[in-house]
């Protein structure tokens, strides 16, 4: 009987340890029929107009009269009117058309100015968009803004499933267009580190250490180094918009202290919907 | 009366290692087991003497050998050997491991440990030599360490202290310094085999940390144990399969954010 008991507790015990290491994870689902595609909530450098990229994505034209948009807050009518959007066709709603059309001068689509806009906080919002009967058909919820008139942009993976970034496009935006961003979450975190060893002495020889990292764009980026028994040391990035980058090493902890001679190891983490994760080792020398 | 004068003493060795530490300046490395693994202080294996030089072990000679991977990173790999001979109330254990490769970062490292046993308690001193190889770029670096511990067991309880890395001497200018750090635990032993462990660890410049552990013997041969490090939050478990004079050892140790670590160990013991 009580080695019975013992076993139970020995079982218990290990099971309810192991329950508590492992975090959960979501994935965004896949939404068919009029999409959004791409949003500028930022407009600078003389683009006078938010925007927002409608797209259908289904095998047919669907009317969106009586539909809306709107931020978190508020909705606006699209169109009181008939308004086709043809499968496969991109459609914009801009605050301002003209002052859209003035700064995009390649756009040749469609371009709606709807009666009102809900304007789109920089620092993060949700866009909606809300059919006839109120029922919302897609939203998208983005904590922060690329600048320099840098949208966000939708793509689906082979899978279905939906992922947002900033736009990969050199000029910052493809309103109209295929879009730009493509997220790579299979190709995983490129990190390169140099030089390694390194020795952050104070000797004026290799004090530092650079790390160059290449994550997937879109979601954000972590950098953080731990040392060998498992202990967070220093926190490089955390939150970071996901941009290829680099960033130095002085060899210290949190607290500004120079860390021991030794291996530590530094661990890159890109999440979105997805999350991908990548290791790499570096050395105090002396 | 003569408890009081246990506890007196451990507590005096607590105090002196407390004492010690803030007197060493820059330090290197850590010089502890990596992985999360539960440590049976009177039927302990020579691999773990180096480390907590108070405890037992109920053969009279011991071999083993281990293999230790981290986090799946091809540089990280442990490769240790040890032994461990007792004769009567002493137990004299030596060990040698290598961590890293050679080619861009290898830590070799010899130990000695010795106890004795006086009545219920067993007191330990251990050695260990460091040496850091780098690359080309960089010279290598190399140390001497010291650990002292103590345990007090009776039927049903054991009493473990550890210090570690105290009384460095430098014997070069330069040479580098380990981090002292303080380990304590206390085992409940019931009457069916069940062994339940709670440990405390401080280390310089570290949080200080807890831990929570088991072993059972499911069967004759086979014991299964699992620990719960709090700081940072991992978890271990494994198993022992003993054959005739011959002990196949596995362990596994999940760190939540870097992953895994795997070990493989084999003991031969008389």
């Amino acid at each position: 009987m009580g080695r019975c008991l013992g076993y139970i507790i020995f079982v218990t015990g290990g099971i309810a340890a192991l329950l508590s290491m492992y975090p959960a994870t979501s994935c965004a689902q896949s939404v068919s029929g009029v999409i959004i595609s791409e949003f500028l909530p930022d407009n600078c450098n003389g683009l006078e107009s938010e925007w927002i990229e409608l797209y259908n994505n289904s095998s047919s034209s669907v009317n969106i009269q009586g539909w809306y948009v709107g931020d978190e807050l508020s909705f606006k009518s699209i169109s009181d009117s008939a308004l086709y959007i043809d499968a496969g066709v991109y459609l914009i709603l801009a605050q301002d058309a003209e002052a859209f059309l003035a700064f995009y001068s390649f756009f040749t689509g469609t371009v709606i100015e709807p009666d009102g806009w809900a304007i789109l906080n920089n620092s993060g919002d949700i866009v909606r968009l809300a059919d006839e009967y109120g029922d919302i058909t897609d939203s998208v919820a983005y904590n922060a803004c690329f600048g320099d008139n840098r949208s966000w942009e939708r793509s689906t993976s082979e899978t279905g499933d939906s992922f947002w970034g900033p736009s990969y496009d050199e000029s910052g935006s493809t309103p109209g267009e295929d879009n730009s961003f493509f997220p790579k979450f299979d190709s995983g975190i490129d990190i390169t580190v140099s030089p390694d060893p390194f020795s952050p002495d104070g000797d004026g020889f290799e004090d530092f250490t650079t790390i160059i990292y290449a994550p997937p764009i879109g979601g954000s980026f972590q950098l953080l180094i731990y040392d060998i028994a498992g202990y967070q040391v220093r926190t490089l990035l955390e939150s970071a918009q996901s941009l290829p980058g680099e960033i130095q090493w002085d060899g210290r902890d949190d607290s500004g202290r120079r860390l021991d001679i030794g291996i530590y190891i530094l661990f890159a983490r890109c999440a979105d919907e997805r999350v991908i994760e990548t290791k790499k080792t570096i050395v105090i020398a002396r | 009366m003569r408890r009081v004068g246990v506890f007196t003493y451990l507590s005096i060795i607590i105090i002196l290692c407390f004492v010690c530490a803030p007197i060493f300046g820059e330090s290197f490395g850590d010089d502890v087991p990596f992985a999360a693994g539960f440590i049976n202080a009177r039927n302990a294996q020579p691999l773990n003497l180096v480390y907590y030089p108070c405890t037992d072990i109920q053969s009279t000679m011991a071999v083993q050998t281990s293999y230790t991977s981290l986090y799946e990173l091809s540089e990280l790999t442990e490769n240790r050997i040890g032994f461990a001979v007792k004769s009567r109330s002493f137990i004299v254990a030596a060990g040698f491991s290598s961590f890293g490769q050679s080619d861009y970062c290898l830590q070799s490292c010899g130990d000695m440990a010795i106890s004795v046993k006086l009545y219920k308690l067993r007191a330990g001193i251990g050695a260990s030599y460091q040496r850091i190889s780098f690359s080309e770029t960089y010279p290598p670096v190399s140390l001497i360490s010291t650990n002292a511990g103590v345990s007090y067991a009776t039927e049903q309880f054991t009493l473990y202290a550890v210090s570690r890395n105290i009384n460095q001497p430098s014997y070069t200018m330069h040479s580098p310094k380990l981090h002292p750090e303080i380990e304590g635990g206390l085992a409940y032993h019931s009457g069916n085999g069940l062994i339940s462990q709670v440990q405390a660890m401080c280390m310089r410049h570290r949080k200080p940390s807890a831990a929570i552990g088991q072993m059972y013997p499911i069967e004759k041969i086979l014991d299964i144990n699992w620990l719960l490090v709090l700081s940072p939050v991992r978890f271990g478990g494994g198993f022992r399969i003993t054959k005739g004079n011959v002990i196949f050892g596995y362990r596994y140790s999940h760190h939540p954010v870097l992953g895994g670590i795997h070990t493989v160990s084999f003991s031969i013991f008389r």
